[in-house]
């Protein structure tokens, strides 16, 4: 997972914050009195480490277009903690030209005045190519890499989630997936009659947890239901919100999980479904390349969407990792041909072949796994962010009040009413 | 009792002479600890999402949340837990080894032993809780396999977590208190154990009237270092709970609601300011439960 914190490394984070922040005036560019140089030299902090296969793809574009160019790229493969880096660097003056950024990061690195306006980028013309960047890329992408001060970021990779299955295993499924919430339920009630353990899931992560109830939140009442949620208690009045949450109660209670899920430590539940211990498990679309070490001999994995409910919503979750600019670098322009650069079908082709993520533009097909989910965005009139921005804009109350909550759903500690009821007054507490 | 000290004369210019000697670890103090102390107690009382954004005074806006919110209480009632319940578990331990080691043969290989949990690395022990603690785990599996299938759990489940991560906060941290213990109980003569022998005193009566007098200035340094150091439980925590999502609130210690401040926890913006009256609250409850300590363990230092 990436785009997504639920997987840092607290201690190593908050040391190389330390770090970094004792580290900065070493590295960085030079906002003020920066020379002209005929071919100028731009920074660009990657959240990528070398051995990657985003590093090696872009490596090898950074070495493409130095030579096309003559500009030269001073890249810093700084993994996962690079929001601390950039924004200690920004705080004095070092932050990079070029940055990876993600979705769910905007709000953050626009809290530090860290994000230039993109929008000129897209009417640049792709290199060797007839189209222009904005062309290529899908307006649900673009919309997801926005906030409403503007586009904050270049996507190069589009994350969404959905429920997993191996195509080996059932390759009903890659035809004709569960179409409707109670045909999953009917689905799973049948495998485990049949002596399965339907679902995997790492109940030890509340995130992976609310996955459950954000996609029922999403067909029972469309974008904005979660987030109207943590906005003020008045969203929990929203009779989409029971509906959701009684289906949540209902998956509950049919025992459709593997024993003791809840106190099952990531990642052992998502490997078990690697190796097709369990048939399913509702994750991200990055849980492929995570597994595939665990994947069983001749394990095809494939991702359907969240099926619809009667009478409810239809909308495709969105979420970007791309690259976003300084605005206060010497170097935009250069640094926005770059990015132009970037964006060639050479270079977002190999995110689908060898990252195996689903590349941003939408004349680049994705990986077979994800080709229902990249029709489905590309196709789509309706999106959301993750967790339906839920989570990065009301992330005191995310982690305090619905997370905690949602996992005793979950467990089947509290009923659906009992959700919504308590749901509500945390809620009021809490604001 | 004497004066020792006189105001001014030559003893008063004697002690002042000391003064441009003991400036430079002052100023290094000052500028490594006291000032970035004030600085900290300064941003308590702000709003501040970090380096770059502006710090907006809000008064106690951030005790007052903190002191309302179910979540932090709950955190602050589990270091509590922690510092009380595990402190008797690490020092009733502690005691009992020292009771069964000091005439044991081997004692320094035994206590090298119990060191080791000390120093393993919590990286080590979340990848190890894994292996152990899963429903298929190991601890599972072996009570299924010996007949005790009755007993299996799910020890990480909300319910079981923060009992099982203050059993592994015992066994990191006995060991570094049979240590320090240990070595006053070494400086003990040999003697005053033969006699109390000889006066018919079993191995626990020898404990209660002779290592325990003897050895409580060692066992007053080690309970304030317990306490020092079981207010910051955050490491194993996460070792636990893994970092693939915030711990639940069950699992939560007061230095983990700290660090979900700092980083914002799941995609959030950070809140340096709630990060810091966390901070400030942790401080407090150290120095109360540290003085508090010194008083109940104060005694006159025994010479041997």
């Amino acid at each position: 997972m990436h785009g997504r914190i639920r997987r840092r490394t607290p201690l190593t984070g908050v040391a190389i914050a330390a770090v970094a922040a004792l580290g900065v005036t070493a590295c960085g560019t030079k906002e003020t009195g920066a020379e002209k140089a005929t071919h100028p030299t731009i920074t660009y902090w990657s959240s990528w480490i070398s051995s990657e296969p985003q590093a090696r793809i872009f490596s090898q574009a950074i070495a493409d277009y130095e030579k096309a160019t003559g500009v030269t790229v001073d890249v810093k493969w700084l993994g996962r903690d690079y929001p601390n880096q950039v924004k200690n660097a920004g705080a004095v003056g070092k932050a990079p030209d070029v940055y990876d950024d993600a979705s769910d990061h905007i709000g953050d690195f626009r809290s530090h005045n860290l994000v230039a306006d993109l929008s000129g980028v897209l009417t640049l013309p792709v290199p060797n190519e007839g189209d222009k960047v904005g062309d290529v890329m899908p307006s649900q992408a673009l919309k997801a890499s926005s906030d409403s001060t503007g586009l904050a970021l270049i996507p190069y990779t589009v994350i969404s989630s959905g429920i997993w299955f191996d195509a080996a295993t059932h390759p009903e499924w890659a035809a004709n997936p569960p179409a409707t919430f109670d045909d999953l339920l009917a689905t799973a009630e049948k495998l485990k009659a049949a002596g399965h353990a339907p679902f995997a899931q790492d109940g030890t992560v509340n995130g992976y947890n609310a996955y459950w109830i954000y996609w029922l939140l999403m067909r029972h009442g469309g974008p904005g239901t979660m987030a109207a949620l943590g906005r003020s208690p008045a969203g929990w009045d929203d009779p989409a919100v029971l509906a959701a949450a009684r289906d949540v109660e209902r998956l509950v209670k049919a025992g459709l999980f593997e024993p003791d899920y809840m106190a099952t430590k990531y990642p052992a539940a998502q490997n078990q479904w690697a190796s097709r211990t369990e048939d399913m498990n509702i994750n991200g679309t990055w849980l492929n390349s995570e597994t595939s070490k665990y994947q069983a001999s001749g394990f095809q994995a494939q991702m359907f969407l969240f099926p619809s409910v009667p009478g409810g919503k239809s909308s495709v979750e969105v979420g970007t990792l791309g690259w976003s600019l300084n605005p206060k670098s010497p170097n935009v322009s250069t640094a926005e041909s770059f990015l132009a650069f970037m964006a060639q079908k050479k270079y977002m082709s190999q995110i689908s072949t060898k990252a195996l993520n689903i590349p941003s533009r939408s004349d680049v097909p994705a990986p077979t796994m994800l080709l229902a989910a990249q029709q489905a965005i590309v196709g789509a009139t309706a999106s959301q962010p993750t967790d339906d921005g839920a989570s990065s804009l009301y992330s005191g109350w995310w982690n305090d009040v619905f997370l905690p909550l949602d996992d005793q759903l979950l467990s089947g500690k509290i009923s659906a009413q009992q959700f919504v009821s308590m749901g509500k007054s945390q809620t009021a507490s809490y604001h | 009792m004497t004066r020792t000290r006189t105001v001014g004369g030559v003893r008063g210019e004697r002690d002042r002479i000391y003064v441009p000697y003991l400036l430079p670890a002052l100023l290094i103090y000052t500028v490594l600890f006291i000032a970035p102390s004030a600085v900290t107690i300064w941003y308590s009382f702000t709003r501040w999402e970090g380096l770059g954004t502006p710090a907006r005074f809000t008064g106690l806006a951030n005790y007052r949340a903190m002191l309302t919110n179910p979540v932090f209480l709950t955190a602050f009632r589990n270091t509590l837990i922690l510092v009380v319940l595990g402190g008797v578990f690490v020092f009733a331990l502690t005691f009992l080894t020292m009771i069964v080691v000091r005439e044991m043969r081997g004692r320094a290989f035994v206590r090298s032993v119990l060191f080791v949990p000390s120093i393993l690395s919590p990286i080590a022990i979340g990848t190890a809780v894994g292996f152990l603690l899963n429903p298929d785990g190991a601890l599972n599996r072996l009570l299924s396999d010996v007949g005790l299938h009755t007993l299996t759990r799910g020890w990480l489940g909300p319910d079981l977590i923060f009992k099982c991560i203050i059993a592994a906060v015992v066994w990191t941290a006995t060991g570094f208190y049979v240590a320090i213990m240990m070595s006053r109980v070494d400086a003990i003569p040999e003697e005053l154990y033969e006699s109390a022998r000889l006066a018919g005193a079993n191995r626990v009566e020898q404990f209660r009237y002779l290592t325990f007098p003897l050895s409580r200035d060692a066992f007053s340094t080690g309970a304030v270092l317990w306490v020092i150091g079981s207010v910051k439980t955050f490491e194993i925590v996460i070792a636990f709970t893994g970092t693939a999502g915030t711990p639940p609130v069950q699992a939560r210690s007061a230095a983990v609601e700290q660090y979900l401040a700092v980083t914002g926890g799941i995609s959030g913006t950070p809140q340096l300011g709630s990060a810091a009256a966390v901070g400030v609250v942790m401080f407090l409850l150290t120095a109360v439960l540290v003085v508090t300590l010194r008083r109940l363990l104060r005694s006159e230092v025994v010479e041997l």
